[in-house]
């Protein structure tokens, strides 16, 4: 089980945001992407996520090749991404943002609440965070909440693969600490996480393998255990180790 | 280590305690539906002008006044349930009078002037009303103007061709049927009422409690979150004005009814009245937020302040003055409330 890109490019008129990427993850792991500002991460991102088209290259998820018209055909072959805002609507409770778009419904199209109030709670119970109730409108959410209820949203979707671009930047510092956590919790309930971040402690923290991308290119990838941070930051900056 | 371990515990008593509530109360929807919408300034503002009249006016309480009550705020009511729609939806319609007027002479017309039989006049009367609201819906989603631009012009685009066709002249003289629905009563209750209300319910229950209606909300509180999780935000906006549309229609028939005659230059200050309701019913101006029950409260409200501006023995032309203020004190009221909730 695992996410396969290969020989990804894509230019924006003359500039080559990203250029002949290889990077595979697999279930039940958290990658890091690193890199300078501008070394395509976010456009990396965007292509596995389907909201941008790739120039060239390929994507295979568990074992089949797509090529994803928009971000539903990614969410329904399992791949979901995480905004970092824009994600909710503050004035509906945490259970109806969750189950947004997939509400669970008698089959004339009414809600049932109790069903996803419950499924809601579960999920947001299993993230080793102070638990809170789901029937609390999204805008009374503390940030670090929020982000919880984006992420349990994704596991209620049933994705098997999370983009996170910069999940924490936003974020108090025990905040931050929560979505790394739960960032961990995911990856032990078997679902792969790709995670971009500029914070080299936090990706130290959760992260299996790290990918680092410089200027468009693939810089190296690299397993956490067995690198050092001189290394890593010598590939982010100078591009080789 | 202590602390750390106290906190432990406490947070799985507390998933515990969140999980294991099962009564009734956990498993209810929210009555109100996906948003909570605060509804104590309409009661209160209808309690306290209860209050007053019983002192000022006792004869405010006479079983006639309140059917005469009544028969204003359920045109209101009836309208309010699409402007509800369409507000929540992050819209707002301004052409409703002219849509009910432009439908009751499209009614008028195919019943008096083309002889259609009256089934067939009511559907085409509903029809106008559909493509009215048709048209304010594809202007606003394919045009991307702005609803009020868009409704402002076509008020006037909708009532210029009702008096291009109707010209100065009234049409009168409809079957008891319409008549019956505009001034029946059944068991003492207008027709208009019972009609409204039966509405009322039915959008409610869809609004409040059906993947439509949660689905309502989201395309105006977050369209862009809306959109990313494949709702089609086009569709719900160009849907809602659909909706209000043929609402304006129904109501254009009642009204039609009740008055036994269609004026092609009536119904203008519906609007204010209807769009007042909807905000003092707690329905948020810019969207995401809304409930019909809400509305349901408005309209009494401020078919309620019409009626008492006139039972003082003020001129009628006060009840704007009161109903402006009800707005004005609304707004106020929510705009404080979500200051301090952003401090
Ligand atoms: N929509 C776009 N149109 C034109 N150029 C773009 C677009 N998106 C990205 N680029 C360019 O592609 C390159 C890579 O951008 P990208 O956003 O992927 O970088 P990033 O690694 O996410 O940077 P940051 O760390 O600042 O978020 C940059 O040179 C950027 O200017
Ligand atoms: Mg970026």
């Amino acid at each position: 089980m695992s996410v396969v890109l290969s020989g990804i490019a894509k230019s924006y008129g003359a500039v080559k945001a990203i250029e002949d990427i290889d990077l595979t993850v697999e279930a039940g792991e958290v990658v890091g992407v690193l890199g300078d500002n501008g070394a395509g991460k976010s456009t990396l991102m965007k292509i596995l996520a389907g909201a941008t088209a790739p120039d060239a290259g390929t994507i295979m998820v568990d074992g089949e090749t797509y090529n994803f018209a928009n971000s539903s055909a990614a969410r329904d072959a399992g791949i979901a991404m995480l905004y970092q805002d824009l994600a909710l609507c503050d004035d509906m409770s945490v259970v109806h943002n969750i189950f947004l778009g997939r509400e669970i419904t008698n089959r004339f199209g009414f809600l049932r609440y109790g069903a996803m109030r419950k499924r809601a709670q579960e999920i947001v119970n299993s993230f080793s965070v102070r638990p809170f109730d789901v029937r609390t409108p999204s805008g009374h959410l503390s940030g670090g909440q929020r982000q919880v209820s984006a992420l349990a949203r994704t596991t209620a979707f049933g994705s098997r693969y999370i983009i996170l671009d910069e999940p924490t930047s936003a974020l108090s510092p025990s905040a931050r600490d929560e979505v790394l956590a739960i960032v961990r919790d995911l990856a032990d309930q078997g679902i792969g996480i790709i995670m971009v971040s500029h914070d080299l402690g936090h990706v130290r923290k959760v992260c299996d393998r790290v990918a680092i991308l410089h200027l468009g290119r693939m810089a190296g990838i690299r397993n956490m255990a067995e690198t050092s941070q001189d290394e890593i930051i010598s590939l982010i900056v100078q591009g080789h180790a | 280590m202590t602390p750390a371990t106290d906190n432990m515990s406490s947070a799985d008593e507390r998933r515990a305690a969140l999980l294991g509530e099962t009564g009734w109360r956990a498993t209810m929807p929210p009555l109100l539906g996906p948003t909570q919408v605060p509804l104590a300034a309409p009661i209160a503002m209808l309690a306290i002008i209860a209050v007053g009249m019983a002192l000022a006016a006792p004869n405010f309480f006479a079983v006639g006044n309140l059917r005469a009550i009544a028969l204003d705020a359920s045109l209101i009511m009836l309208l309010g349930i699409g402007m509800t729609a369409v507000i929540t939806a992050r819209g707002i319609d301004l052409s409703i009078g002219a849509i009910l007027t432009l439908s009751s002479v499209a009614f008028a017309a195919a019943l008096k002037d083309f002889g259609l039989p009256l089934w067939v006049s009511i559907f085409v009367g509903l029809t106008v009303g559909a493509l009215c609201g048709l048209f304010n819906g594809l202007l606003i989603t394919r045009l991307r103007m702005p609803d009020f631009i868009v409704t402002l012009s076509s008020e006037l685009v909708f009532r210029g061709l009702a008096l291009v066709y109707a010209g100065g002249g009234v049409f009168f003289g409809f079957p008891e049927v319409i008549t019956f629905l505009g001034r029946g009563r059944v068991m003492g209750v207008p027709m208009p009422l019972i009609i409204a209300l039966t509405l009322v319910v039915v959008a409610h229950c869809i609004f409040a409690y059906h993947r439509v209606g949660m689905r309502l909300h989201a395309v105006g509180g977050n369209p862009t979150a809306a959109k990313r999780l494949g709702i089609s935000v086009t569709g719900y906006r160009v849907g809602v004005y659909v909706f209000m549309g043929i609402i304006a229609a129904i109501g254009g028939i009642i009204l039609t009814g009740r008055l036994d005659a269609v004026v092609a230059s009536g119904a203008v200050t519906i609007l204010l009245n209807t769009v007042a309701a909807v905000i003092v019913g707690g329905t948020h101006l810019f969207g995401g937020r809304g409930s019909i029950i809400g509305t349901l409260l408005g309209a009494w409200l401020l078919a309620t302040i019409t009626n008492a501006v006139v039972m003082l023995g003020f001129e009628a032309f006060w009840q704007h003055v009161a109903a402006g203020a009800v707005i004005l004190i609304t707004i106020a009221l929510y705009s404080r409330r979500n200051t301090r909730a952003e401090e």
